[in-house]
This record gives C-alpha cells, structure tokens and sequence, in this order.
C-alpha cells in the first residue's frame, strides 16, 4: 500500500463558531474562564494562593450594550506568550506554558477564554505589560491579531497602566502590592457583550460566577474581587458561601469509587489504577434547597479543576425530592487519563458514552441513598409534629367524650347517670360466683366468701333487688400511640403499635385500666398524617370516628353484660347510639370537625 | 377429640352438657340456669335431685361448679349473665354422647373442619407462614378471642381450636388440603412460641385472681 505524504491541516474560521457557541450567551460561564486563565497565570509564575489577586469589573454602561467587562491579574504576558499561548487554539499545554516549575493548572483545553471573547463581545483584548514592554492582542467581528503599534511596546509601568485604565487608586491594598512585586499585569476586557440586555445585571452574573463550577477554585483558594454596576465604586471580596449544612445531617458523607463499574451493557469501566490511585465521592446536606441557586450539584473534579458538573436531577433516572439539599464533588482524575479522556472543551459535562454513565449511575445511587435517609427523617420529624398536634386533639375529644358517655347513659339506659362512663346506671345485682366477672360481688358459691349458704345457688342468679348499684366502671382514657406515655412502661415511654394492630387497640393491662390507644402507625391514619398533616379536618374526623368506635365498644360491652345480644338488638342499639353521638357532636364538635383550620 | 378432659367429675360433666343440650333445642342459644338445674335433675333424678328429696326438689348447688370452671375451659360451654349455652365444639360433643358415641379421640367433626377451614382462610397464617412477626392481636384472631375474653373462655378457645388443629393433623380429612392445614398449623406454632407465656398467664388469670 502506498504511503501518504502528510499534509498540515487546514480550517474554515467557521469552526471556531461550532466549538465557540458552548461559551455564548452565558457570562458567569466566560467570566469563569478568564478568572482561571489569571489563577494559571499565577500559578505559572509560582505565586502563592492568597497572594492571586484577581480583580473583576463589570461596568454597565448607558446604554447598556456599550457594557465593558474586565477582568484583572498581576503577572503579565510577554509577546512570546501571546504568539505561542493566546494564539494557538486547542493547545492542552496552553495553561502550563512558561511555568516555573511543574504546575497542575485549571485550563485544560486552552480555548475557553478565547472563545468566550471571540463569540460574547464586539471587541475583547488582552493588554498586556511585562517586563516593560505592552502588548495589546485581540478579537474585532471575531477576528484576532495585534493592535497595530502595540507589539512589544516599549513603556514605563504607570504609562501602560494609563493605557490599561487602572487607577492605582482604585486598587485593593493586596493588588498594589503584587502590582509592585511583579511589575506586570494583565487586562482582558470584552466591550459591548451579546445577552446583555433589558433585565440582565452584572449583579445576577457575579451571582451566577459565584456558584459556577469551573470559579469554585480560584473564588475559594485566591482573593478574588469585584466591582459592578453603573457606578463602579470599590473593589469588594467576593466569597463563596458554603450553603449551610442541615443540623441533623452535618457530616460529610463518603464514598470510595469501586475500582471498576459494570454497565448495563456488561462493559467494565476503570476509575482507579496505579496512576490514579484515588477516587471518591463527597456530598454534604444544605439546611435549604439548593435548586433555584442551581447549586444542587455534583462537581467532578480531576486533579486540579473540576472538569464537569450535573444538578442531582441531571444525573437520569429519579431521585428523591430531597436531592435536591445535597451537593457534593466526585473526585476521580482517571477521567483526564488521555487514553480514556471524558473531558469536554467546556467542561460541563462529561462526554457521554457507557464510562460516564455507569458512573453518573453510581453517583445517582448514592445520592438517592442519601436523599432517602433525609426523607425518613423528615417524616420523622413531620409525624412528631403531626403526633404533638394530634394530642392536643385528643384531649379536646377525650373531654367530649366524658361529657357525652356521662350524659347519654340516661338516653341510653334510661338510668341515673353518674360518673364519665357507661354502667353507672344498671339495675343492682346478686352475687354470682363467675370467677370472670370483672366486677365480682361476692355470693353464696363464691368459694371466697367466708360464709356460703346452701341452697341459695347459684349466687345472684336470682336477681337483685335493684337497690344495689354495679360499681362504676372507669371512664375510658385514650391515648395516641407513638405520642402518649405508656402508663405500663417504667420509663414512661410512649407505646409503639403495629401498623397491623387494629385503629383501637388494647393490651390485657390496658382493658383492665379502661385504657384504649389510637393506633396512629395504621396505613389509612399514616397515609392522612402524610397527605394532609394532623391539622386537617380529615385527620381531625379520622380521630373523631376512633372515639366513636371506641364509645361503641364500650357500649356493647355493657349490652353484653345486661342481657343476651342479639343481631336485632345490636342493630337498633347501634343506630340509637350513633344518632346520639351525631347529634352531640353535631352541638359541641362543629367547629373541630368542619373548620379548615381550627386550633384544639 | 378431648372434649372433657378424665377426670373424676367427667360422667356428671357429660350429664350437665346433655342437659344443655335438650334445654337449647340442640342449639347453641342461651339458656337459664334453673332451666339446666331441672332438666339435669329430670334426666338423672338420682344424680341432680336434692338429698332426701331426689323425686320430688332439684339440687341446684352443684351444677355451677363445673360450668364455670372445668366445662368452660374445654370450650363446651359459655356464659354470659347467668346464662350457659353450648359452644359449636359442646354442641357436637353433646350430639356424639347422646348418639352412644364416647367423647374422645375420633374422626373430625363439623365443628372442627369448621374451625380449621377459618383460620386457613385467614390472611394471618399466610403472614406468618412468611415469617411476619407476630402480634398480640394476631393470636386473638387466630382463637377468635378478645383482649377481654375471661380466662376461662380464653383457656377453652385455645383447647378447642388446638384440638381441632391437632385431629385436622392426624386424620388426612379430603375436605381440608393437607397443604392449609400444614399451614394453620406452622401459625400456630409461630404463635406458641412467640405467646407460650402470655397464654399461660391470661388462662391462668382465674387461678391467681381467687387466691
């Protein structure tokens, strides 16, 4: 086969549109590039971090599209820099160029800066000063070169500090002294930007830098500052501010990223070898929803930078409502190796293939994890709030209820009504010697009566002579499950039902003390507590229907012990004693039971 | 079947249930006391009449005795205001005495094909068969009590459905797959082990209470 002879590639400028429209439009996004082409400046020139200055000046203009935006560093680029770095696109070794040392810098494709002045603004330069001599590089109508005269220029600092527009002044204290050490600086600037209109402010793009991924570095690490508006005044520290953390969920949580991920397809994908050796993922939980700031993220980071950023709703398939109060970084440089480089030109996003996906897939996993474990407690802390609620509910109908069993035993039984329960009323009885009797009145079989009398058995079958009152029940107590203390437990902690327990349920000790509990761990009263909250009339009705049942239970009871039930008999008792309560509850409950919102 | 339990009393025990048994209509209604104490009395004068008088009065001092404790505890009776009726379980076993057939063990009964067929049909054996845990509420159901059953109904519960379960496991009844009644019977035991002593204190409630 014949051998090719090898030719230079050639381009259309129109190339630089396709790659240059993913940094249109979007200013915090642009800004961000040029404030990490300064920090790489520095870091070339072997400047500490908190000595970075960078300056950022955004000075709206009337009208508004005669806008300028700058930003400012003090290091500076010789015109071999500009020839070699600045000019040539798409060079990954563009942000180490010239270093000192061997440095990890934040660029990585060397064209995002570009671009953004290439697509964003009318006219955008780079004036620069070094070693005595400016240059001034630029794009007009998205052409680049030199300003004609303004190649090497020979020139004394405050000069070229005048053709820059930098007032000494107006600088912050650390700019002037770096300016001093290192005698040099840089300006890009970019005069009337795209999108920049009508309700657009430089205040809402210094809002968005704050919190966009690729700033995150330089604005936590290097002293950062900015000016914005129609009437510039002073420089001011811009800060990142951590979203403050959920007290309950403080910690950092932590994952290591298995070595290898099997995807759908049962492709096995690296993110750990010998040459990068770490990988792991951190998220943190915010007090408040993170989303409308969009700071709802997972920043993957590579060895330096981060190199892409997802909202937890991007990374597919669903996660709970809760991700949206989790941020957190994927640490995993394997992504930059070059033999498997998941890195985009504006690194937004991973390049999509099944690498990204297995691993955006675990990262969702985790973050469902999380999410979830948030969701149990904020039914926790819901369902306290809803049982607190509820109690104060049910000291309202456990008074009702008194008042109701009290007076109703006369309707009910046609009897004297005494006390706050059923049975006060009954006609008197003989003694028996059923040793099941709850209420026993000793008789002549009763082998614990010290004096029995034969011939008088079975003792009480006979009847009373109605002058002597069955002792009086007590009243019921009611009480809420999971909220009230368990009057049986040591501790007096609260007693927990099952949600297979019935809506009223009863221990032996509890039927002995007259003491029913509302099961509140029921899938029908979870589902209200859920849906609704304890506040809702239809919680408040679910409530009131237990005491009607439990009125009813106590009733049948006492049908139980004055006669022999019948199906007949329960079916009109029924309805008698339900008409009662609704009318009762129709006089006393109205406001509980029918007003939206009603306070116990 | 272990309708009555051997013991000295058994015959006259047998005797007061047949009694029932008549006075009821061979049903399980209610009925009085001094119904019971004279039909006993016209059906075994000797045995129910009063000393002195065994033609003429009915005793009626010692019929509450095993009503109240040994009868009901074997689930053949029950009480409620001074009256007895028969259980389904009394029923049958008051049928097989009248019909010369001895109580004890035999074949299974309506009432227990019966017993086991509803609680096979329960959702719970199916629950507990899957290793759900149990609850308290769980066993009332599966005996058909109540958390205010007395003792004595309760202990009489437990020996007639257990008795049930046990003939349904020893004689392969074609109308009860053996398959549900492995089942009922695995419940149980679930319920056994998780309730042995909550059981013995709610049937011993009766003992403790009249010392």
């Amino acid at each position: 086969m014949a051998k090719i002879k090898p030719q230079p590639n050639e381009f259309d400028d129109h190339i630089l549109d396709l790659f240059g429209q993913e940094f249109r439009f979007d200013h915090a996004k642009g800004l961000a590039e040029w404030l990490k082409n300064s920090a790489d400046a520095y870091n070339r020139a072997g400047v500490d971090d908190d000595a970075m200055v960078i300056l950022i000046e955004l000075h709206e203009r009337n009208p508004k599209k005669n806008s300028v935006f700058r930003v400012i560093d003090f290091v500076g680029m010789t015109h071999d820099d500009l020839e070699k770095a600045l000019k040539r696109w798409g060079d990954p070794k563009a942000a180490t160029r010239g270093a000192k040392r061997n440095v990890k810098t934040l660029g990585g494709h060397g064209n995002g800066g570009k671009f953004y002045a290439r697509q964003s603004f009318k006219h955008a330069m780079w004036i620069t000063y070094r070693e005595g001599k400016l240059n001034v590089f630029g794009f007009e109508e998205k052409v680049y070169g030199f300003v004609d005269g303004y190649e090497d220029r020979d020139m004394d600092l405050a000069e070229a500090l005048e053709y820059a527009g930098i007032s000494i002044d107006e600088l912050t204290e650390d700019a002037r002294v770096r300016l001093g050490e290192s005698g040099g600086f840089t300006v890009v600037y970019g005069d009337q930007p795209e999108n920049f209109s009508r309700g657009a402010t430089s205040r809402n793009i210094i809002e968005k830098l704050l919190v966009n991924p690729q700033a995150r570095r330089p604005l936590l690490h290097n002293p950062v500052y900015a000016r914005f508006g129609k009437n510039l005044g002073v420089f001011h520290r811009l800060q990142v501010v951590e979203p403050e953390g959920r007290v309950d969920f403080n910690e950092t949580y932590h994952w290591e990223i298995p070595d290898a991920l099997t995807d759908a397809n049962g492709g096995e994908h690296l993110f750990r070898d010998k040459q990068y050796p770490e990988a792991w993922l951190e998220l943190k939980v915010a007090s408040d929803t993170l989303r409308p700031k969009g700071a709802d993220r997972i920043d993957i980071s590579g060895e330096t930078s981060v190199i892409a950023s997802y909202a937890t709703h991007e990374l597919g398939g669903m996660v709970p409502a809760q991700a949206e109060f989790l941020h957190g970084e994927c640490y995993c440089p394997k992504l930059e190796d070059p033999e498997d480089d998941l890195v985009k030109n504006d690194r937004e996003k991973l390049a999509e293939g099944d690498k990204s996906r297995v691993l955006l897939s675990w990262i969702r996993d985790k973050v469902a994890e999380l999410g979830s474990e948030i969701a149990k407690a904020d039914a926790k802390n819901q369902q306290h709030a809803n049982l607190e609620r509820s109690a104060a509910y049910n000291e309202l109908l456990n008074k009702w209820k008194n008042k109701f069993m009290s007076e109703s035993v006369v309707t009910l039984f046609g009897g004297p009504g005494e006390g706050s329960g059923f049975g006060g009323g009954g006609q008197g009885e003989g003694g028996h010697d059923d040793p099941d009797d709850p209420n026993p009145v000793p008789g002549p079989d009763d082998p614990d009566d010290p004096n029995p009398s034969v011939g008088n058995a079975p003792g009480g079958t006979e009847g009373g002579d109605g002058d002597q009152e069955r002792p009086k029940r007590r009243a019921p107590v009611v009480l809420l499950s999971s909220q009230d203390a368990d009057p049986f437990d040591e501790l007096g902690m609260p007693l927990t039902c099952s949600p297979r327990h019935p809506a009223v349920y009863q221990r032996p000790e509890d039927a002995v003390q007259n003491i029913y509990w509302i099961n509140t761990s029921t899938k029908l009263a979870q589902k209200i507590l859920e849906t609704y909250g304890a506040d809702h009339s239809r919680w408040r009705d679910y409530m009131f229907q237990r005491y009607v049942e439990i009125i009813l239970k106590e009733y049948i009871r006492d049908l139980g012990q004055k006669g022999e039930l019948t199906s007949d008999l329960l079916d009109g008792e029924i309805d008698k004693l339900y008409a009662l309560i609704h009318d009762k509850a129709e006089e006393d409950l109205s406001q509980f039971l029918f007003d939206e919102k009603t306070a116990a | 079947m272990s309708a009555i339990a051997p013991t000295k009393g058994r015959e006259r025990q047998e005797k007061i249930l047949q009694a029932i048994f008549e006075v009821s209509g061979h049903t399980t209604r209610a009925c009085a006391y001094e119904d019971i104490v004279v039909q006993a009395w016209k059906m075994w004068p000797e045995e129910f009449g009063l000393r002195g008088y065994v033609n003429k009065y009915p005793d009626s001092s010692d019929l509450h005795k095993p009503l109240y404790g040994p009868m009901k505890r074997d689930g053949l009776v029950r009480s409620a205001n001074k009256k007895f009726s028969l259980t389904p379980a009394g029923r049958d076993a008051a049928e097989r005495l009248r019909g010369g057939v001895k109580l004890g063990h035999g074949r299974l009964t309506r009432q227990q094909k019966d017993e086991v067929q509803r609680i096979a049909n329960q959702k719970l054996v199916e629950l507990l068969n899957d290793g759900e845990d149990p609850l308290d509420t769980d066993l009332y159901e599966f005996y058909t009590v109540t958390v205010r059953t007395t003792p004595a109904d309760f202990e009489g519960r437990i020996t007639t459905v257990d008795a049930a379960i046990d003939a349904a496991l020893e004689h392969n009844d074609p109308s009860i797959e053996r398959e549900r009644v492995l089942a009922v019977a695995n419940a149980r035991g679930a319920l056994r082990d998780k309730f042995a002593d909550f059981i013995a204190e709610r049937s011993a409630a009766r003992e403790r209470k009249r010392k």
